[in-house]
Parts: structure tokens; sequence; C-alpha cells
């Protein structure tokens, strides 16, 4: 746990810097209506939940384009069964199987085929949107139950959901010997299968865990918003790696937590919202979030770089000895 | 390192092309056909690529199109992709034209306009006649282009706007992907007329996203006091921005303002969660650009442009649109 917050601070300094500049700059944004705000956006959207997911798919080095059109696909999954009169429980449990069935395709692809991750979810992206578009392309499907929409409305569903994900997937990493093993597969595949790690399950399990989530995401967005939409989540994906990654979890695999992608959204969604407050223009957004992620891919390759050189240090004689090496006397 | 570099670029490019696009705003003017006159129809072939199949407007217009070319007696070619991604509605036009000759039509619903130079080229040295249909593409080889006159579209919602909001406070004023034609056009439809009454406007693109769209329908919220009206310029953003409003009870405060008249849009508007929204005519541009289309292999001439007037739904005229 320690450990989690420590690697969280340069990030959450970060976040720091930025709620200072728009507080500086921005009158109307100093009032707790303004850091509801981002909760809400952050949660309420799904994509914190969908972020969840995706950090340990990256840590476990297993690439997911295809969240955002499992995204699509809930949303017309349970969309569908509300309008069919199904209770809205037994759809959101089904939703749920949805994304982890999806999870499962993209798992059972990359660990039977050996196709990279990124060809495989590019091909499974496709292919779910199809689904989706099949089952809910030009269908209205709305004004579901009250109960329902409570998962979405306002904060407190929101948070509540995405806090449930946020607690199991961090428990998943932190204490089973899954989280472990998605750690050192992540960091190096083969060493972990030549250490008797089930590689080819781990990423079977990995691919489920993010499908749940993106359903969930979708779960809570379809909720807030009252009807359900096949023609959402497109280009998600790359939102929810950005939200990983801005927090500090490696692109490369091995490196990451929950704690660190709670900051990583909070920074995307503090500079979304603090551009209004300080009425510049949206795309701008899209340049600074650009920014902040190549800076924190470059602050990653950096950090990786010193560890490796600490890691060498550690192992190679010291250099004094090597140089009393060099010039001793031959025996 | 691959993925990072598509993950930055993608992003870095998202963020930075938004060239902006001339709306045309020209009269029709009637242009020739540039094949020879007597075309077997049974022989031609008309191509249609719209924006996405997953879009109830647009597939409703696919469906318009393919409906009309089959009753008069034209062989029919949708190569619409299934997402919203101008790179794949590229690659499915271009996959199209290898095999297109002659006399043929290739119809585009652009998802971005800018996209279509060098397909133009092919198209227009194979002999391949090119109609624009609900977006309008910048190349004098485009022979006729049918849409809703989007700018009208946005004046009068801005004109309902000015009016319900007593020409008072902020209006936020969406458009889609920056540059992109439709959207700019609404767009500015509405700041023209909410800027000429005195209201103050924030413009910001919510890239056709319903939660962007909702994301800074909530920012503004919060950041503006006097915010007094959202117009989304798409279907479900409207009908998503108009449920979080309502959810907050402002909706007597913050009109939302959407377009496309969609199913759900009407239930709002019926429910009073939303204002109002702009119907356009889907099934008639289908057929229009296919009988363009026809009328352009048979030799004869269409108007270069055609602006189909949009109507206005409110809570008075709702019921006739479900």
């Amino acid at each position: 746990m320690q450990r989690q917050v420590r690697e969280a601070v340069g990030p959450l300094i970060g976040l720091a810097i930025i709620w200072a500049l728009i507080l500086a700059l921005a009158p109307n944004a100093r009032s707790q209506a303004a850091f509801e705000n981002v909760l809400e956006n952050s949660t309420g959207s799904g994509l914190f939940v969908m972020c969840i997911g995706m950090t340990i798919a990256l840590i476990g080095n297993c690439l997911d384009l295809s969240v955002g059109s499992i995204y699509a696909l809930t949303s017309v999954v349970i969309g569908q069964l509300m309008m069919a009169h199904w209770p809205w429980e037994i759809a959101i449990v089904v939703g749920l199987v949805a994304g982890a069935i999806c999870g499962l395709v993209n798992g059972v692809i990359v660990a039977g085929t050996g196709i990279p991750t990124l060809i495989a979810t590019l091909g499974t992206q496709m292919a779910f949107r199809g689904v989706a578009d099949m089952w809910g392309a030009g269908v209205y499907m709305g004004k579901f139950d009250a109960q329902f929409d409570w998962l979405g409305a306002g904060l407190m569903g929101p948070m509540l959901l995405s806090a449930i994900a946020l607690v199991i997937v961090w428990f998943i990493l932190t204490k089973t010997t899954l989280g472990y093993q998605t750690f050192a597969q992540g960091g190096n595949q083969e060493v972990a299968r030549l250490a008797g790690i089930p590689v080819k399950r781990n990423i079977l399990l990995i691919y489920m865990i993010c499908g749940i989530c993106a359903a969930l995401g979708s779960i809570i967005y379809t909720a807030k918003v009252d009807f359900a939409y096949v023609d959402r989540g497109q280009g998600w994906e790359l939102l929810a790696i950005a939200g990983v990654v801005i927090g500090g979890t490696s692109m490369f695999g091995g490196l990451g937590g929950v704690g660190r992608t709670v900051v990583g959204v909070l920074i995307y969604e503090s500079i979304f919202a603090g551009l209004i407050y300080l009425h510049i223009d949206a795309f701008w957004q899209q340049v600074a979030t650009g920014a902040v992620l190549v800076a924190a891919v470059w602050l990653d390759a950096i950090q990786r770089r010193t560890q490796s050189a600490v890691t060498a240090a550690a192992i190679s004689p010291p250099k004094k000895r090597r140089m009393w090496n060099l010039i001793r006397p031959a025996s | 390192m691959k993925r990072l570099l598509l993950v930055a670029t993608a992003i870095i490019i998202a963020g930075c092309s938004s060239s902006a696009t001339p709306v045309p705003t020209a009269p029709p003017v009637a242009t020739a056909a540039p094949t020879a006159a007597g075309v077997d129809l049974s022989k031609a072939t008309i191509a249609y690529s719209g924006y996405s199949t997953s879009n109830a407007y647009w597939n409703t217009l696919g469906k318009s199109a393919a409906a009309e070319a089959k009753a008069k007696g034209v062989n029919f070619v949708d190569v619409t992709a299934t997402t919203n991604d101008s790179a794949q509605q590229l690659q499915a036009v271009n996959s199209e034209l290898a095999t297109l000759k002659s006399p043929a039509v290739l119809i585009i619903g652009s998802v971005d306009n800018n996209v279509f130079g060098d397909s133009i080229k092919t198209a227009q040295a194979n002999g391949v006649l090119v109609l624009a249909v609900d977006t309008g593409i910048d190349n004098p080889y485009v022979s006729a282009l049918i849409q809703t006159d989007n700018v009208k579209a946005g004046e009068m919602i801005g004109d309902l706007i000015c009016t319900n909001a007593k020409n008072k406070g902020t209006v936020l004023d969406l458009g889609g992907t920056v540059g992109a034609q439709t959207g700019d056009a609404r767009q500015l439809g509405v700041a023209n007329k909410t800027s000429a009454c005195g209201m103050t406007v924030s413009k910001q693109n919510g890239n056709w996203d319903s939660a962007t769209d909702v994301s800074l329908a909530n920012a503004a919220i919060t950041a503006d006091a006097d915010l007094a009206a959202i117009f989304v310029p798409h279907s479900d953003g409207a009908a998503a921005v108009a449920t979080v409003v309502g959810q907050k009870n402002l909706q007597s405060k913050i009109g939302v303002y959407g377009f496309d008249g969609s199913a759900a849009e009407i239930a709002d508007i019926t429910a009073g969660t939303e204002v109002a929204s702009i119907h356009q005519d889907n099934v008639g541009m289908g057929q229009a650009i296919v009988d363009d289309g026809i009328t352009l292999l048979q030799g004869g001439t269409v108007a270069k442009t055609v602006l189909i007037p949009p109507v206005l739904i409110t809570k008075d005229n709702a019921s006739t649109f479900k």
C-alpha cells in the first residue's frame, strides 16, 4: 500500500499543480461544484472504470484496443434486454457477462495464436462493433427503470460502482497470486513462463477483467443518460490508455497500479474541465492531454533506465575493484 | 515502442487536425453531366458510402437511397463502414473505386470531407461521377450536393434560444469534430443569431461523442452561472445532455436544443427536458441524391447544390415526428 502511495506521488504533484493553476486563473472554479464536476465526469462517463480495467491489462502487457467497442456492445445488450422488459438487474448481469465473453475472445486469440495484442484487439474492436451494429443500429432503447437510472445519475451511483471496481482490481493486483503474476509476466513474459507462471491462463483472466470493466463503464453511462446507443465509445480505447499512462502505469508492462490510474484520470478530466473554466477551446484539451501523455511516458522511460542502471550497478563488481583488477600485478 | 508511438501520434494528430472547411452557402448552380446520354441503367452502378452503419439517421438515408436505386433498376452497392472513422471510410471508398468503372456514380456522405482529394481524382480518371449527400465536399468535380441547410437550421435554433432566454445569458454552442462541415455550419448558425441578440456565445467541440458533450455541459453549468442554453449538434449528444440537465433539475433555467430529432430526442421534447430539435428529411435526401445520379448518367443536368429546408421540432409538433 505504501509503495502504491509512494509511486503516485509524482502524478499527484502534477495534479496539484494543474489545480493550482486552474484556481489561480479561473475564479469560477473556486467552488465545491467544480471538484464534483470533475468527479462526475470521470465516473459518470464510465471512463474511470474502463481505465481501471486497462490498468491491469497494461501491467500484464495485454494491450486492449477493443474496450470502446465492448462499451458500445454492452450498451446495446442491456438496452435491448430492458426494452424487452427483462428486469434491469438481470440485464446488468448479462451485460457484464457480455463484457467478460468479449475479453475471453481477446484472450483466446492472443494466448492461443500468438497474434500481437495490438493486431488481435484491433480486429476484435471491429468485430464487436459490427455485432453491436447488427443488434442495435437504428433502434431506440431508452426510458429505463428509475432504479436502473440511479446507477448513473448524479455522483453517488457512479462513485459507488467505480469505487467497487477500484477496490476489486486493487485487491487482485496486490493481494492475489494472479496480481503478482500479472506484474511478473508484464515485465518479461518469457521469463515468467520459464518460471512456471501460467501465462496463457493469466492472459485470459486479464482480458476478461478488462472486458468486464469496459462493460461496467458502459452500464454506468447508459444509466446516466437513460438510453442506450450503438455509436458510443469510439476512440475511447485511446482515452483509456491515456488516463492510465498519464497516471504513471507503464506502457511496456510490469509497472503500475490503480492508485496511479485514479490520479491519471483526474489529471485528464481536470485539464478538460480547467480549459472550459478558462473559456479555452476544447480542442486544446486534446493537445494538452497529448503533451501530458508524452511527458508521462518519457518519465516512465527515464525511470526504467534509472532502475536498470541501479540494477546493473548492484550486480557488477565495484568500479575501484575493477580498476584494481586492471592494474594489479599478474600472479 | 510502436504502441506508444501509435497512441501518442493519434492523440496529437486529433488535437492538431483543425483546419476549418468552408461551408457551402452559394446558391444552387446547374451543371452538365460529364457522361454521354443514353446510358443503359441496368449496366450502371451506384456506390454509396455513408457516415457509419451504426447511426440511425444515416441508416435511414442509406436504406432510402438503396430502395430508390432498386426502384429505378440501378445496381446499388453500399460500402458504408461500421464506424464513423474517416480512415475506414476512405479505405472503403478507395477499394470500391478500384473496381468501379463507368457508367457509375459514387455517393459520399463523408465523415471527414477533407480527405477525398485523391479518391476523386481516381473517380474522375475512371469516368465515375461523384455526388455528396448531407455533407459538402469542397472539390469542383463533385457534381451535386444535397443537404439540409445546416446554417439555416442553426439560425432557427438560435432565434428560439434568443426568444426563450429573452436575449440574456450565455449559450454553450457545441460543434462536432473541428473542421467537420455540418457541425461547423450548425454551430455557426446558432452563434450568428445568439450573438446578434446580445447573448454570450461559448463555442466548444464535442467530437460527436455524447460523453464529451455531457462533460462539456457539466463544466459549463459549473463555470457559467448565467448559462441559459446548450446547443448540441447531434441527436445522441442532445438527448444525453437533456437527461443530465433534467437530473439536475435545471431544465427550467437551461434549455437544451438538439439536432436530428431522433426517437430519444422526441421523447425528451415531449417530456419537456429538451426544448427543440431539427428534423432532417433523410428519406428525401436518399431518394433525391440517387435520382440526381441517374439524371446525370442519362446526360441530364441537376442543381449543383440543393439545400433542403430544415423543420423545427418543438413540444407543439413533436407528436407528428414519432
